[in-house]
């Protein structure tokens, strides 16, 4: 096998991204929110990472960074044996078909103002990818019957459906350029239950058909859980754990990502547990803590954790965690 | 092959009986409001009356009759006549030429103004954004009327002035508020998937950015023109408005103020016909924002 | 146990231009002292409706009560004059919403905005009033209330506004508390607090909680009995243990199915197919048949009451003892 086969389909390394919040004046440093502050990690083609962590610990910034939908701060990002990072803004705009975006909010994510069909057909229209108005139109209907979206809805409006059919539609359009990598950003968070449902199995589905590989993005760690193939958990803009997701969720070993999992609710009243209560919110991501930047919540914290700042480190098979306090 | 051709039938006809636009559908809430379509209605005659104004006037409005000065109303002259002896009713009817057009026009230029600058400003931002909203500052820092009365001061009266001063006095509001609707649909993620498909900066700003502020401009326009009227109206009663003789609501008001003791309807009937019209505007106005805002859909 | 509330046959309506959306329907429970009722619901089920009407918050127009009754104590709270009902609201049932927020009064200050509360409702002078405001913001776990209550809501998070809406909402010590939503906007390790402070709170106050959630995992930590609500109308109605054990109606099998769990591997999700029928629109008979796996004929002609099942309350007809036998024939036939 040569080396190019071998390579995982998207690599980052040193990811960051700060935003300038305060410029500093007299001297004074510019206050930056360090909202991705140096994360590592690759997906396989056809693979799901999965990103799970609360509000605020950069996931989405993260997701968008990748894409250069935001620009990073520093860090590369090597997609398909390309520096994304370092494509010029012409080469970028042509390189962008292969690796697409599905947003949260389903309400948010269309245009009002376009039909579903002109919605679903936008990006083959940026990248010119029909000669004839017919060709685009059999796509379209393609990527129609693919999403489960009657044909009849192209010539209308977004307003007029819920909010699963809207994800479809969002699903749809992310398809049309036949990506290799769609970053999908909390795409059930906003949806029903029942209906969540529905949109999980569809993004499967797609998978075993097309595949795509995912990025997936979410606070719910059950929906993490059933549709990936590995986890990386987020906590203040780092990766504190990332390891296959059997491996993550049967022996987590960071104090953070255990804590997560053992304060999901489970549906089951007779589910005995014991809950690690973590005390306090999550610092700024302005006024970062020292050292370990968990240390200010973990039940476990030593004088190191607030000093040192510890690296992500080899605790199993494919299973890193950045943790004093775990053992390799 | 047949198949797919039987789908795209299929696609166009459903299509064709349930395409209901955002546009439509503002339509139909429009129609349901009754107090907007009865002002519709008074401005369509209103525009009827301004279009027509040479047939359905009973008196030439410049005909001078020194034999029948400041009548008082009659079967003869419904509203009376002026101190020049001319039939006030004609001229009302051919002032709304005056009113009409000024709100029209100086409407066209402001919003023309505004949309560009801020649109510029809400999408580039940084220093571009700085001047303009600078500008902006600087320009609402006039109360509206002195800033009109300084520029008629400086062009001299008459009609094109006065659109020229009215326009410029009007794009600080549109220019303001397409920025800050520009701003907002800058962070919409269907912006940012259009971006992510490979759309250029062009490409955002015309399939995005300007049909999504559409109605916005529409409301604008619309609220806009009773304003302008009302300027109009008031410049003409400073004397700074139109040249005499052409008839115009406000220098009739003006004039008819020397005489308001003893013919109080010479300047009464002129103020009717702007109060009717800034009203119609003004009512009109809401019923469209409230049809066109898409914050009270569903 | 003494019923602290009894809804009977609750009827809730909207009058829209779209025609008349019955966003609560004939919908009965009752919940004793010191007991958690959870209701649970998809968007437009009608769990939020339920509530504010009990509260009397309903919009109006175009929302209107149209029927029923809610004995508090025995006493008809649909009856009662409006400033009556003003007392009951924050001195008897108090209420807490999803977005802590919108819900607080972003020019005040926490302690003014509870301290406030506090005067209304118990007649107590300033001092006291921020006195038992600093000792309710202790309660609710706010470290340093001394310092927190002179702070405005938006220098707090999320899960602090919360706690401070639940202190506001605790201190005049309610015999009800609804909480709507109250974690959906939350973390899941703040909603894990903030649930734990729901529980601990109801036990040291004997408090009757309704907890209208959409996330089973939450009913399923915190309640004792569970309504499962459906297009306004209450399809089962169970003790927790035996809802989540065993679920009777389609309609709660095919949520229970749904949902991915951390302590299940891997098995297929089943989506319950469609989705929830305009409320403008609803189809005759049962208003789920349309996407229910196990409907027949019967269920789209004739919409069932709820009837007691094997100690609980369920609205299908594969259980009522008049169908079933249809229902088993008609099953038998296809």
């Amino acid at each position: 096998m040569s080396n190019a086969q071998n390579a995982p389909l998207l690599e980052v390394q040193g990811l960051k991204k700060w935003f300038l919040v305060k410029k500093g004046h007299f001297g004074r440093p510019d206050r930056y929110v360090k909202a991705v502050n140096g994360v590592d990690f690759t997906v396989g083609a056809g693979e799901t990472l999965g990103v799970v962590g609360e509000s605020g610990c950069g996931k989405s910034t993260m997701g968008r960074s990748v894409m250069r939908l935001i620009e990073p701060t520093a860090g590369t990002v090597r997609f398909d044996g390309v520096d994304f990072t370092a494509l010029s803004p012409q080469e970028l705009r042509k390189r962008r078909a292969d690796m697409q975006i599905i947003f949260q909010d389903p309400f948010a994510s269309l245009d009002p103002r376009m039909t579903v069909g002109d919605i679903i057909g936008e990006p083959m229209d940026i990248q010119k990818l029909h000669a004839s108005r017919a060709e685009r139109e059999e796509h379209i209907l393609d990527l129609c019957q693919l999403v489960g979206l009657d044909h009849d809805y192209l010539k209308r409006y977004a307003h007029e459906f819920s909010g699963g059919q809207r994800q479809r539609i969002g699903i749809a359009r992310a398809l049309a350029l036949s990506p290799k990598l769609i970053v999908c950003d909390e795409p059930v968070s906003a949806l029903d239950v029942s209906i969540q449902a529905q949109v999980i199995n569809l993004m499967e589905e797609i998978q075993q058909k097309r595949g795509v590989a995912y990025i997936f993005i979410s606070h719910d760690l059950s929906v993490v859980k059933y549709i990936s193939d590995k986890v990386a958990v987020m906590y203040l803009g780092k990766i504190v754990e990332i390891a296959p997701k059997n491996r993550l969720y049967d022996v987590a070993a960071h104090p953070y990502t255990q804590a997560l999992m053992s304060a999901i609710p489970i549906a089951d009243p007779d589910h005995g547990r014991r809950r690690i209560r973590l005390e306090g919110d999550l610092p700024s991501p302005m006024n970062l803590p020292t050292g370990c930047c968990f240390h200010t919540r973990c039940p476990y914290a030593t004088e190191r954790c607030a000093q040192e700042e510890p690296e992500l480190k080899l605790v199993g098979e494919n299973h890193y965690c950045a943790c004093h306090l775990t053992v390799g | 092959m047949q198949t797919k051709q039987q789908k795209l039938d299929a696609a166009s006809r459903a299509a064709g009986k349930k395409s209901r636009s955002y546009y439509v559908d503002a339509m139909m809430r429009l129609r349901k409001n009754r107090s907007a379509m009865v002002c519709l209605a008074i401005i369509v005659i209103f525009i009827f009356i301004a279009l027509a104004a040479d047939w359905i006037a009973p008196y030439d409005p410049y005909e001078i009759d020194l034999k029948n000065i400041l009548a008082k109303p009659s079967a003869e002259h419904w509203m009376g006549t002026d101190e020049q002896g001319r039939d006030i009713f004609s001229r009302i009817l051919f002032g709304t030429r005056i009113s009409l057009a000024v709100g029209l026009v100086s409407q066209v230029i402001s919003t023309a103004l505004g949309v560009v600058l801020g649109s510029i400003a809400g999408y580039y931002g940084g220093k571009i954004d700085m001047l303009i909203s600078r500008m902006m500052e600087i320009f609402s820092a006039f109360p509206d009327l002195l800033f009109a009365i300084g520029i008629m001061f400086v062009l001299g009266p008459g009609i094109i002035n006065i659109f020229i001063a009215l326009g410029i006095l009007g794009w600080v509001g549109t220019a303001r508020l397409v920025r800050s609707q520009v701003l907002q649909i800058k962070e919409m993620e269907y912006v940012a998937a259009a971006k992510s498909s490979g759309a250029t900066s062009f490409w955002l700003i015309t399939r995005h950015m300007i049909p999504n502020c559409v109605s916005t401009i529409i409301i604008l326009i619309t609220m806009g023109i009773p304003g302008a009227i009302m300027s109009e109206a008031s410049l003409s009663f400073l004397g700074l408005g139109v040249h005499p003789p052409t008839a115009s609501w406000g220098s009739m008001i003006n004039t008819g103020r020397i005489y308001i003791l003893s013919d109080p309807t010479y300047s009464v009937f002129p103020g009717i016909a702007i109060i009717i019209l800034v009203l119609a505007f003004n009512i009109f106005g809401d019923g469209l924002r409230d049809a066109l805002d898409p914050r009270l859909k569903d | 146990m003494e019923k602290l509330i009894e809804v009977k046959n609750l009827k809730t309506y909207f009058y829209t231009e779209d025609g008349v959306v019955k966003a609560v329907d004939d919908v009965s429970f009752s919940i004793e002292k010191g007991k958690t009722l959870g209701i649970v619901g998809e968007s437009g089920s009608g769990k939020s409706i339920t509530s504010l009407s009990i509260m009397r918050l309903v919009q109006s127009p175009p929302g209107k009560i149209v029927g029923g009754e809610v004995l508090f104590h025995g006493r008809d709270l649909l009856k009662i004059p409006l400033n009556e009902m003003r007392e009951v609201r924050g001195n008897d049932i108090a209420m807490i919403f999803q977005e802590p927020m919108t819900s607080l009064n972003p020019v005040f200050t926490v302690g003014r905005q509870i301290a406030e509360a506090v005067m209304i409702h118990q007649n107590c002078d300033k001092k006291k009033a921020w006195e038992k405001a600093v000792q309710m913001l202790s309660l609710v776990g706010i470290p340093n209330p001394e310092k927190r209550i002179k702070e405005y809501p938006h220098q707090l998070s999320g899960g602090m506004r919360q706690r401070v809406m639940i202190a506001m909402a605790l201190s005049c010590s309610p015999e009800l508390l609804i909480c709507d939503e109250p974690t959906t906007a939350l973390d899941v390790t703040i909603q894990a607090q903030i649930l734990d402070l729901i529980n601990e709170l109801k036990e040291r106050t004997g408090a009757a909680v309704i907890m209208i959630t959409h996330a089973l995992g939450v009913i399923a930590e915190v309640a004792d009995d569970v309504i499962v609500m459906y297009c306004g109308r209450i399809v089962e109605h169970a003790d927790v243990h035996s809802l989540f054990k065993e679920p009777l109606h389609p309609y709660t099998q095919g949520l229970l199915r749904s949902i991915p769990r951390l302590d299940q591997n891997d098995e297929k999700l089943s989506s319950i197919p469609g989705m929830v029928p305009k409320m403008t629109q609803m189809p005759d008979g049962c208003p789920f048949h349309p996407r229910c796996h196990c409907a027949l004929d019967i269920c789209r002609q004739v919409s069932p009451e709820a009837f007691p099942v094997r100690g609980r309350m369920v609205r299908c007809l594969k259980y009522h003892p008049e169908y079933e036998q249809q229902w088993k024939e008609e099953a038998a036939g296809e």
